[in-house]
């Protein structure tokens, strides 16, 4: 059978995830043989049982990839097909094909603040990333700069001097004793 | 009497308290968030709880309830905006409603749409609150009667519901199910207070942090694809100048039964777990075309095609909150965040919340009321203003929200912890979203995990597993979860025997 290159990935992303979720609850059975059992009858009880007949139900779904890869219509009582859910999710999805490199440099985006919150803190890597992101996005520099000065106000005026709130010290303060 | 005497005093305290002047700022503040981001094509009523979360955790729990709850009345009232004046539906909720709204808009009665679609959202809300308040003596008398075991299987009953009812394959719904359950493991035992599956990681040793969890599932994909399409929703002039403030309420008037069968259904699909908004709107819109002299008109004006989505999803709303206080169990994905705030901040869900607690019950369900009303009027003195917001560019709108969404992740325990889990999870969370996955039982099984082994726990000390077969509610209980598991099979079988009789005919 000659399949659509996007309905290929998607099997293999199924495969992947089903394998990756089964592997997860044979992981957390191990896992629970060294506990005393009153603190694994739940996960015993529901959560073993809840996978392997969930993980059985989908293989048995994937034995039969012609129906996979027809997800079921409602039919009404006129023999009609319903409208297809659709989710606010989907609202412009089609204009996401294509542009799998955008959306990893997205990825990368929210990586590299991630890890410069850890390095640098909150105060000083979240109003950089809001600048640095309205630049490349080739917007004014003066939005750029008061986004910046926006977001730096929200964390040191709110969430630090009037809610109090400690965000935790950067790894950089650390290694340097600041 | 004394029943309703008790019911009526509680409906009383609830309206009062949401009166009282810092309930009410709080109330319009998330009014005013819901209106402003569920305005925005792509961001929609859950990406603005999402981004109060962090504000709500630091506030009163009464007024961090009421502005979440604001949030979820109004986020539906301006998406509708957009849908009709610009044929953009912005959430699934204004899908159905662009379909006759827009025409409408095209020859002259944009007004007349919208007027009638905020009209439709206060009756229908209106609706569903009597609607609650007629079976609360009933659901009060069941809700009482439950014990540990009977809460137990009614969780397992939402969890299965909702696996199987969210997104096109019970089979995906019930592995993310089991997902979340497994997560909400991580950590100490409530029987015994043994370390599970965490490790010598310390951050873990509390368990899996759910803000984190559910801003990284639900908003980072949102956010993401929001940033990659990059567009500004519309060319079209949004300056119309709108007016049929009259002409909509007497839409709604002369359609009053279409009202009252859409708040039923929206209601229904409320209490069920798994069926969203999206759900009511389509049943309420197949309501109207179904029921109508001249079902050829709907998709190119007809006014009941605006009235009864948005009847639809503004009932199902106060139908959401019965589930989620009185099991535990959300009835939709904005519930499911609101139960875990709620949970966060003390609010524990159960037969408390029917009766000691019936007086903030109530104040939930009249904050969807007058969020519904006040919203109304918002918008219709605002929405030729309000309208301009759907041409921001995704580029200015998405580091200020990303930026919003990390601080508020880190928020739950203040450690870099918090910004791991979320990043995480939004990786799953778009990998989910763009494979079909649905989320919601992930996030259920997360909550919902947490509130049953206790249940489970405390059954099996009291009972042994003779509560499996001794108990009536429990087995009618495990009934349904059969029936909730075959019912895939049994409309697979009937689908199929209908398209072979269809294919006979043809």
């Amino acid at each position: 059978m000659d399949l659509d290159r996007s309905v290929r990935i998607t099997r293999i992303v199924d495969w992947t995830l089903v394998c990756l979720f089964v592997a997860t609850a044979v992981l957390f059975i191990v896992l629970l043989l060294d506990l005393p059992p009153r603190a694994t009858l739940f996960p015993w009880f529901i959560t073993s049982s809840m996978v392997i007949v969930a993980a059985v139900y989908s293989i048995g779904n994937l034995a039969k990839p012609e129906r996979w890869d027809t997800p079921p219509q409602n039919i009404n009582e006129n023999g009609i097909a319903d409208h297809e859910e659709t989710n606010a999710a989907t609202v412009g999805a089609s204009a996401l094909k294509g542009r799998s490199r955008e959306i990893i440099h997205m990825f990368l985006a929210i990586y590299a603040l991630a890890i410069s919150i850890a390095m640098l803190g909150h105060l000083i890597a979240v109003p950089l990333f809001v600048f640095i992101y309205i630049l490349i996005r080739r917007e004014k520099w003066w939005f750029a700069i008061g986004g910046a000065v926006l977001i730096w106000a929200l964390i040191q005026i709110v969430f630090i001097d009037v809610m109090n709130i400690q965000f935790p010290n950067p790894y950089l303060n650390d290694w340097f004793g600041i | 009497m004394s029943e309703v005497a008790f019911i009526a005093n509680a409906f009383l305290n609830g309206f009062i308290s949401v009166l009282e002047f810092s309930v009410f700022g709080a109330m319009m503040v998330g009014i005013v968030a819901g209106m402003i981001v569920g305005l925005i094509p792509g961001l929609g009523g859950l990406i603005a709880q999402i981004l109060l979360i962090p504000f709500a955790l630091q506030m009163e729990p009464l007024h961090a309830y009421v502005m979440l709850l604001g949030v979820y009345a109004v986020t539906t009232q301006t998406d509708s905006i957009p849908a009709v004046l610009l044929g953009v539906p912005g959430t699934a909720a204004a899908l159905a409603t662009s379909l006759d709204g827009y025409p409408m808009a095209k020859r002259g009665e944009a007004g007349r749409a919208l007027c009638a679609s905020y009209y439709a959202s206060i009756f229908g809300t209106f609706v569903a609150a009597g609607i609650f308040i007629l079976f609360l003596p009933g659901l009060r008398a069941l809700v009482l009667n439950f014990s540990s075991p009977e809460f137990f299987t009614m969780i397992l009953l939402g969890l299965v519901m909702a696996s199987s009812l969210s997104g096109k394959s019970p089979s995906r719904g019930l592995l993310m199910g089991g997902l979340g359950l497994i997560i909400s493991m991580i950590g100490q035992a409530p029987a015994t207070g043994d370390t599970r599956f965490a490790g010598e990681i310390l951050y873990l040793w509390e368990g899996m942090p759910l803000i984190p969890v559910v801003l990284g599932i639900f908003a980072i994909p949102e956010v993401v694809d929001l940033a990659v399409r990059n567009t500004t929703i519309a060319s079209t002039n949004a300056g119309e100048k709108v007016s049929g403030i009259v002409t909509g309420f007497v839409d709604c008037l002369q359609n009053w039964w279409l009202i009252i069968k859409c708040s039923v259904i929206g209601v229904v699909t409320g209490f069920i777990p798994g069926l969203g908004g999206a759900v009511a709107e389509w049943m309420s819109y197949a309501v109207a075309v179904t029921s109508d002299k001249a079902p050829d008109s709907f998709g190119k004006g007809n006014v009941r095609g605006v009235i009864a989505p948005e009847t639809g999803t503004a009932s199902h709303k106060p139908g959401a909150i019965i589930p989620t206080v009185a099991f535990g169990i959300p009835g939709n994905n904005a519930m499911a965040i609101l139960l875990v705030v709620f949970v966060m901040l003390g609010l524990r869900p159960g037969p408390e919340m029917l009766d000691q607690q019936l007086d903030l019950t109530f104040t939930m369900v009249s904050v969807v009321i007058i969020g519904n009303i006040v919203a109304a009027l918002l918008a219709l003195i605002l929405q030729r203003w309000l309208v301009k917001l759907c041409f921001i560019r995704a580029n200015l709108l998405v580091p200020f929200i990303l930026a919003a969404m990390i601080v508020g992740a880190s928020f739950t325990r203040l450690s870099f912890g918090d910004i791991i889990v979320f990043v995480l999870a939004g990786t799953l969370g778009y990998v989910f979203k763009h494979a079909d996955w649905p989320r919601v039982p992930l996030i259920m099984g997360l909550i919902m995990g947490r509130i049953a082994e206790p249940y489970l726990f405390s059954t099996v000390d009291r009972y042994g597993y003779e509560w499996l077969y001794t108990r009536p509610i429990v087995a009618v209980l495990i009934v349904f979860i059969f029936l909730v598991l075959a019912a895939p099979y049994w409309r697979k079988w009937r689908r199929q025997n209908r398209l072979q009789v269809h294919g006979g005919k043809g």
